[in-house]
């Protein structure tokens, strides 16, 4: 007769009949845990480095920062696992901190039944998988949706629970530890789920983060607070736009007046603010001074016309911004003088960090611009404002990338962009002899091609070719000119451009350690 | 005290919420997120709101908090603190109908600032990040923005000369955790420090536009000092006085230098040299200047105020000192010509004139027992005699008795001792008397003839001031002939215009 020993070697029939009770107890008395399985974590082939490698599988084994030794953008089992699960319930307190209230005591320690894990999840839990108590479910939350709000942790740590182990010296349950979960990037693939109810069906239009996060309305609070912001300082410098300033003569200081009465008004020099009433004369330049005043716009509030070149008769006194200087700068014409005089330079910017904000550390940042390389052809054409398909003397012939230059304005287009660019028409030259030549159509932009000057949540597609239409962006002009009314392309003023064919290009923007690094074998 | 209060520190900080805005984090999915950035110190009520009331509700990460923590005078930045600084601006009108801003000068000020409070603000801005390479991308996009400091504004305020300071960065906790981490994992912080120096100021004074419109330079010699010497310590500084005489000349400048010529409800401009034509004061013509005429807004545009047509003020100084007073408007078709309602509660009083001959200077004077008691300062009228007839006014043919008390100022002679007692008929009394005046007398009907009350040869040395009724134009008897009274011209400083 052998000894009498509790525990053997292998899990015989007293291990599997104290399991099976130990299971019926967690049946019994345990509460469902919903158990988002955490799949594993892998970087997009097209991101990989040495240090954050791309896996041929995406699993749990996979590490995705192998400098810093951490996993960042979780991906989870979009099939929700039912297990059962004891914990001791405690009462929380909240802790208000600089980012708002958290829950002092947020730790849970959960025991689950080990076989029973295995059997339903398919594998041991680890850290990184998240689970839902159903049963802390808030019905009763401040907020607008008629759901109810789910409770959701994440394991932090996993072991065998002391109470766990039996007679047969085998343990039977395994300790999780569960911390809050927060909304961060490694639960966005959780986060960005449909949000469900109690039911488990889903809640229309409306994601996790919707329904459970604070992030929204951080953004909103966050948003109001900017625009406040801007309310007290839309831009830099100094708003001088409602005063008003007196023309004065240079050498008396007297106020300088004009009237269409006056008899020494030259024909050829009559302002254009001239009046048959008494009217003062248009000052040489703004009467106040400081920091930063210049915006563009003429003193008093008179009239100006804006654009990429001057008008073609302009008269004394008119004022105009040139859009292509950057930044925009106004000019004034004198009619004695016969050109047009630079009055100020509108230096003064939104100071809200956007998209578009352009003084000289942040154009560094937000340079949508394109390098073009490896010219296949060029001609050059003369165009008239608003044309838009464009008759070259290049052979036929196609090329990825096509550029319109004149002077410092610059008009990029993708052929994978826009397929249509390109076709062909027969050229009948003075000799009449007949050729099959480049011809450019420029394409219809719609709105989604349109840089994207939003900033939250949204896919990074940079679109470089895009400027925004109006406003005072178009500094650069190394972009597409939107017609406003149906998204044509057009040439923006009637002159002299090249048209360039490029076979490559490459983002002007670039990050200080990878710019001009070798690009073939040595 | 009264209360005050412009949200001055509250202004920098959502500045400094501002300069933390719209950074973004990259995901791993290609997905950019943007990173609120709130005040980290709120409300137990508020942040259960944000939260929903709901220990279900899930914080997002990451998160910025920017938050004060220590305000300290900047003793070393503390300047004169009886210092008022002024700017003087002069707003564009404003279009009643349209509401917006047009060409024209609207309303000027002078603003009066006092030195405000320098301090010194602290903030910290913590970054709390889900990872390391999160944390790393905040920083990068952050950092890179302080050169040493980062300009930092709380208005676009013309006149707010404290609204531009400075962010310095001037210390980084790169983490709140420790390693190595141990048991828990806490939150991952990093702290940014940073140090603005600021201004606190009380409120400013919104004047009228204060500009200097006239500046009198006395010139006097022989100054003399009291003596206020005391044996072994000197002059006494506060005790001394110093007194001046043998006044020399004064010299009154005023903006422009104009002066100006009044005629009856106009006036017109002249630079310091120009004459007018005629040259001394008509009745009629108007007299029009030698040259080019001056416009009215020249004036306008530099003296402080705005120009309201029918309220704003011309004040003439009289020899006397007194002041009279007009509303102006701009002639509309000349705008070099002023049109005035002159104010008749400041003209000078006029003089009174019993029927006995007596000036109101004269102990004699008996107003009550005047035909016109209650107006002896006044006329009816300034004829000619020579061709007004008293019993026919109209000449209808219709005979007429003049009310008892009506009198006439003359501009020509009438009757002669010459003339025995046959006159002119019209002139003469209903029981005798022959009506001999000269011109400038002023005569009065007693009921049944016609007295000379006002013999202008008698006061070649008196001013006489007189009302005619019938025009209201009041005249002056300088000892020679009667002038409007204060028509002429009016140098440098004797005039003064208050928009």
């Amino acid at each position: 007769m052998p000894r009498l020993s509790l525990y053997k070697p292998e899990k015989g029939n007293d291990y599997k009949f104290i399991d099976r009770q130990a299971s019926e107890m967690f049946q019994a008395g345990g509460t469902d845990v919903y158990l988002h399985k955490y799949i594993g974590v892998n970087t997009p082939l097209e991101n990989a480095t040495a240090d954050q490698p791309h896996y041929a599988n995406t699993a749990v084994t996979n590490i995705q920062d192998l400098l810093f030794l951490e996993n960042r953008d979780g991906t989870y089992d979009t099939q929700v696992y039912r297990i059962r699960g004891l914990y001791n319930v405690q009462n929380i307190d909240f802790n208000l901190s600089q980012f708002g209230l958290f829950i002092d005591n947020d730790t849970l320690y959960m025991t689950v039944h080990i076989n029973d894990f295995i059997k339903y999840i398919g594998r041991k839990p680890i850290s990184g998988d998240v689970v839902e108590l159903p049963h802390l479910r808030d019905d009763f939350a401040l907020n607008d949706f008629d759901f109810s709000l789910p409770r959701y942790y994440v394991i932090e740590d996993v072991g065998r629970a002391s109470e766990g182990f039996s007679v047969t010296w085998f343990p039977h349950l395994y300790r999780l530890k569960l911390k809050r979960v927060t909304d961060n990037q490694k639960f966005a693939s959780l986060f960005n789920e449909q949000a469900k109810d109690a039911n488990g069906d889903p809640v229309p239009n409306t994601t996790l983060r919707d329904l459970l996060s604070t992030y929204n309305q951080e953004l909103s609070i966050n948003d109001q607070i900017v625009a406040q912001a801007e309310a007290d300082a839309p831009a830099s410098g100094y708003e001088t736009r409602q005063f008003y300033t007196l023309a004065v003569d240079p050498n008396t200081g007297k106020p300088l007046l004009q009237t269409a009465d006056e008899t020494d008004v030259l024909a050829s020099n009559v302002s254009s603010k001239l009046t048959s009433a008494a009217v003062n004369a248009v000052p040489q330049r703004s009467g106040y001074t400081g920091y930063l005043l210049g915006d563009g716009f003429p003193v008093n509030g008179y009239e100006f016309g804006f654009g990429i070149q001057f008008p073609a008769n302009p008269q004394a006194d008119d004022f105009f911004l040139r859009t292509d200087f950057l930044p925009n700068r106004l000019f004034k014409f004198d009619g004695k003088a016969n050109a047009w005089i630079a009055m100020e330079d509108s230096v003064r910017m939104n100071m809200t960090n956007n998209d578009t904000r352009s003084t000289l550390k942040t154009g560094f940042i937000n340079n949508t611009n394109w390098t073009y390389n490896d010219q296949i052809a060029s001609d050059v054409v003369s165009l008239h404002v608003n044309s838009y398909v464009i008759n070259t003397k290049i052979p036929y012939t196609t090329a990825p990338y096509v550029v319109f230059k004149s002077d410092i304005t610059i008009l990029g287009y993708s052929l994978a962009e826009f397929p249509n660019l390109f076709s062909s028409y027969t050229y009948v030259s003075p000799a009449g002899i007949t050729s099959n030549c480049l011809r450019v159509t420029l394409p219809v932009m719609t709105s989604s091609q349109v840089a994207d000057g939003g900033m939250a949540s949204q896919p990074y597609n940079p679109t470089p070719d895009t400027i925004e239409d109006g406003g005072n962006a178009g500094t650069a002009m190394q972009g597409q000119i939107l017609d406003d009314s149906s998204g044509q392309q057009v040439i923006p003023f009637t002159g002299t451009w090249t048209v360039i064919l490029y076979n490559t290009r490459e983002s002007e923007r670039q990050s200080i350690s990878k710019a001009l690094r070798p690009k073939a074998d040595f | 005290m009264q209360f005050f209060y412009d949200g001055q520190i509250r202004r920098y900080i959502t500045q400094v919420v501002r300069v933390f805005s719209n950074f973004v984090v990259k995901y791993g999915d290609g997905t950019l997120h943007r990173i609120p950035v709130m005040y980290g110190d709120p409300d137990r009520q508020v942040a259960s709101i944000i939260r929903q009331n709901s220990e279900n509700k899930v914080n997002s990460v990451p998160r910025i908090a920017v938050y004060i923590t220590s305000l300290a005078l900047a003793r070393d930045r503390v300047s004169d603190q009886s210092f008022v600084g002024k700017v003087h601006i002069r707003e564009r009108g404003i279009d009643p109908t349209t509401g917006i801003y047009n060409h024209d000068q609207g309303k000027n000020y002078t603003i009066e600032r006092l030195m405000p409070t320098p301090f010194d603000l602290t903030f910290k801005v913590d970054i709390w990040s889900s990872s390391t390479e999160q944390k790393l991308q905040i920083l990068e996009q952050i950092l890179v923005l302080f050169n040493p400091s980062l300009e930092l504004q709380t208005t676009d305020n013309y006149i707010d000369w404290t609204s531009l300071s400075v962010l310095d960065l001037t210390d980084i906790n790169w983490s709140s955790r420790q390693v190595p981490v141990g048991t828990d994992t806490p939150n991952e912080v990093a702290t940014l420090t940073l140090k603005t120096p600021i201004w606190i100021n009380p409120p400013v004074k919104v004047k009228h536009l204060g500009v200097i419109t006239k500046i009198i330079t006395g010139i006097n010699g022989n100054t003399a000092t009291s003596g206020t010497y005391i044996e072994g310590l000197g002059i006494d500084p506060i005790a001394e006085t110093t007194s001046m005489s043998d006044f020399i000349d004064v010299v009154v400048t005023t903006i422009k230098n104009y002066k100006i010529e009044v005629y009856a409800s106009t006036v017109i401009l002249l630079e310091a040299g120009a004459t007018t034509d005629p040259r001394e004061p008509t009745i009629d013509p108007a007299p029009a200047k030698v040259g080019g005429s001056i416009d009215w807004v020249n004036v306008f545009d530099v003296y402080p105020g705005k120009y309201i047509a029918g309220s704003s003020r011309i004040y003439l100084t009289q020899p006397d000192g007194s002041q009279i007073v007009g509303f102006i408007a701009v002639d509309p078709v000349d705008s070099s010509i002023l049109r005035v309602n002159w104010n008749p509660d400041t003209l000078v009083s006029n003089t009174g004139i019993d029927s006995q001959g007596h000036l109101d200077n004269n102990p004699s004077y008996n107003a009550s027992s005047s035909y016109r008691p209650n107006s002896t300062g006044t006329i009816d009228a300034i004829i000619n005699p020579q061709t007004y007839n008293p019993l026919d006014p109209t000449n209808q043919g219709t005979v007429t008795t003049p009310s008892v008390g009506t009198r006439f100022l003359l501009v020509e002679d009438i009757g002669s001792s010459l003339n025995g007692t046959d006159g002119a008929e019209a002139w003469e009394g209903t029981t005798s008397g022959e009506l001999i005046a000269k011109a400038n007398d002023i005569i009065e009907w007693t009921g049944s003839q016609w007295n000379v009350i006002f013999s202008a040869s008698q006061y070649p040395d008196t001013m006489v001031w007189q009302t005619n009724i019938y025009t209201g134009v009041q005249y002056l008897w300088n000892g020679v002939s009667w002038n409007k009274s204060f028509d002429g011209i009016y140098k440098i400083g004797q005039w003064r215009i208050e928009l």
